[in-house]
């Protein structure tokens, strides 16, 4: 049973008005793992996403989370049935994600933040979801923080409660759209620290970067999207050092360049 | 004939008691303004395209047409296909009415408002649609639309006058018969002028103080 997936995607395809934005994504994340989806803008990577969130409903292909369909399942005698909003809504508790712009909910305080949700969506008692709340927002380093409505908050610390909303809810799996792009460059090693610290609680997780270095450092596993297609995966030492397919080159050999560029520019003595 | 000031202090505890009536009724408009305004604006975030096309002709009638002249609908035309109303009720339906449009209108403007990357964050939390609207929407649409719904109180307040005409004994009908029966119009109208204002400005002056305080929470 260990050898089953947390989130299994099989012949994943999506269009926009005929336009292919996802072409046949297959993927497995198992437990544990932290798999960084790297690739150009505009490759899929997001879409991909919010299809795992059934924000966008795919238009093909089929989506396990913890060994349960979402969204559409194959029933015995290769029917396809689609879920009901309320069958999904059930399951979507299970799919933790992290927005590129965090998308607190800007009336209510941190800790309400995350403890609301719970109350809604798991039937928790408000003082066991509050006890929760409170436990992660100061694992997170946001004990003093936690009366602070969002719009008092840095960025970094909204990401931090946005992250403690989706850890409150039990996800089997972490979904993190961008993590480092909305926030300032220092950062990033915050960001870093955060994730790791993820990871040491065993949880699994799939991140969307463009961030090679940060993908490099975080990553057990990478996967690169080009063209809506996931075109080469595996471990991310193999990937950094030795990339398989044209495409996958060139994009780190562009990456690598504007790094060294954006460097340069920043100290022009270097 | 001038204007008599102690006439208008003697006509006063009158038309403050008639007063009662327009408070009374533009309460009850409020509330059901605003519980059938955001009623209507939930079913046209539905996106139904033949509801908001019938939606919007109802509208577009009471933006369109006089206050005054739907008053007189509700009073002398419903009772023609059945639908006999007091002069009150047939009142309270008619403005609230009207102000559920607006109210709708103005929801629907701070709707747009709403960065709908905070209801796809509810969306996959898992939290079903009545709850989004509930603990999301709505909360912040309310706040943000309070401006409006002060100048839609003080409208509405102002409305509750022209019941007068359709028999209702409020604040302007009171003014009236002290007026044909003293002689003496100046004073009563100025008097129930006075009572109108006086009732705007308690509700612009409590509207100004919500409003700084949820500046002060930002929101």
């Amino acid at each position: 049973m260990s050898a089953a997936p947390v989130l299994r995607v099989s012949n994943l395809t999506k269009r926009f008005h005929g336009v292919t934005a996802l072409d046949q994504v297959y993927l497995d994340v198992h437990a544990g793992e932290i798999v960084a989806l790297i690739g150009p803008s505009g490759c899929g990577k997001s879409t991909l996403l919010r299809c795992l969130t059934w924000l966008e409903q795919p238009d093909d292909g089929f989506i396990e989370v913890a060994g349960k369909p979402l969204g559409r399942e194959l029933m015995p005698g290769g029917v396809v049935r689609r879920q009901s909003r309320r069958q999904i809504d059930a399951l979507r508790p299970q799919v933790g994600i992290v927005f590129q712009q965090f998308q607190l909910w800007p009336h209510m305080t941190a800790l309400e933040n995350v403890v609301r949700p719970q109350i809604v969506v798991l039937g928790r008692p408000r003082a066991e979801a509050t006890r929760r709340g409170t436990e992660l927002l100061t694992r997170l380093g946001l004990a003093d923080r936690i009366d602070r409505h969002p719009h008092a908050l840095s960025g970094g610390q909204k990401q931090r409660v946005a992250i403690a909303r989706a850890l409150a809810m039990d996800p089997a799996l972490m979904l993190f759209d961008e993590p480092t792009s909305a926030l300032d460059p220092e950062l990033v090693g915050e960001v870093l620290a955060v994730l790791r610290s993820l990871a040491g609680i065993g949880m699994t997780m799939l991140v969307v970067t463009h961030e090679i270095g940060f993908a490099a450092s975080l990553a057990d596993r990478i996967a690169f999207m080009d063209h809506g297609r996931i075109l080469e995966e595996g471990p991310a030492r193999d990937i950094m050092a030795a990339p398989k397919e044209p495409r996958l080159k060139s994009f780190l050999d562009l990456v690598r360049t504007d790094r060294r560029i954006a460097r340069t520019t920043a100290n022009p003595t270097e | 004939m001038g204007f008599k000031l102690d006439f208008l202090l003697s006509i006063l505890p009158r038309l403050i008691g008639a007063a009662a009536v327009n408070i009374r009724l533009a309460a009850i408009i409020m509330l059901l303004a605003l519980a059938l305004g955001t009623a209507l604006t939930i079913v046209r975030a539905q996106k139904i395209a033949l509801v908001n096309a019938f939606i919007a002709v109802i509208i577009s009638f009471v933006r369109g047409t006089p206050l005054l002249i739907q008053i007189f609908i509700a009073y002398y035309v419903l009772p023609a296909i059945g639908l006999d109303l007091s002069p009150e009720v047939a009142g309270i339906s008619a403005i609230a009415f009207n102000s559920m449009v607006f109210v709708s209108e103005s929801m629907r403007g701070g709707l747009a408002t709403i960065d709908t990357g905070q209801i796809e964050a509810s969306t996959a939390l898992g939290l079903p649609p009545h709850a989004i609207w509930l603990k999301v929407v709505l909360p912040q649409l309310f706040r943000r639309i309070v401006p409006v719904l002060i100048n839609e109180a003080t409208i509405v307040v102002k409305g509750t006058a022209l019941l007068s005409v359709i028999t209702v004994v409020d604040v302007l009908r009171t003014a009236q018969q002290i007026a044909s029966s003293s002689y003496r119009p100046f004073e009563t109208m100025v008097g129930s002028a006075l009572v109108f204002l006086v009732i705007n400005l308690v509700i612009s002056l409590s509207g100004r103080l919500a409003e700084s305080r949820f500046a002060a929470a930002r929101v």
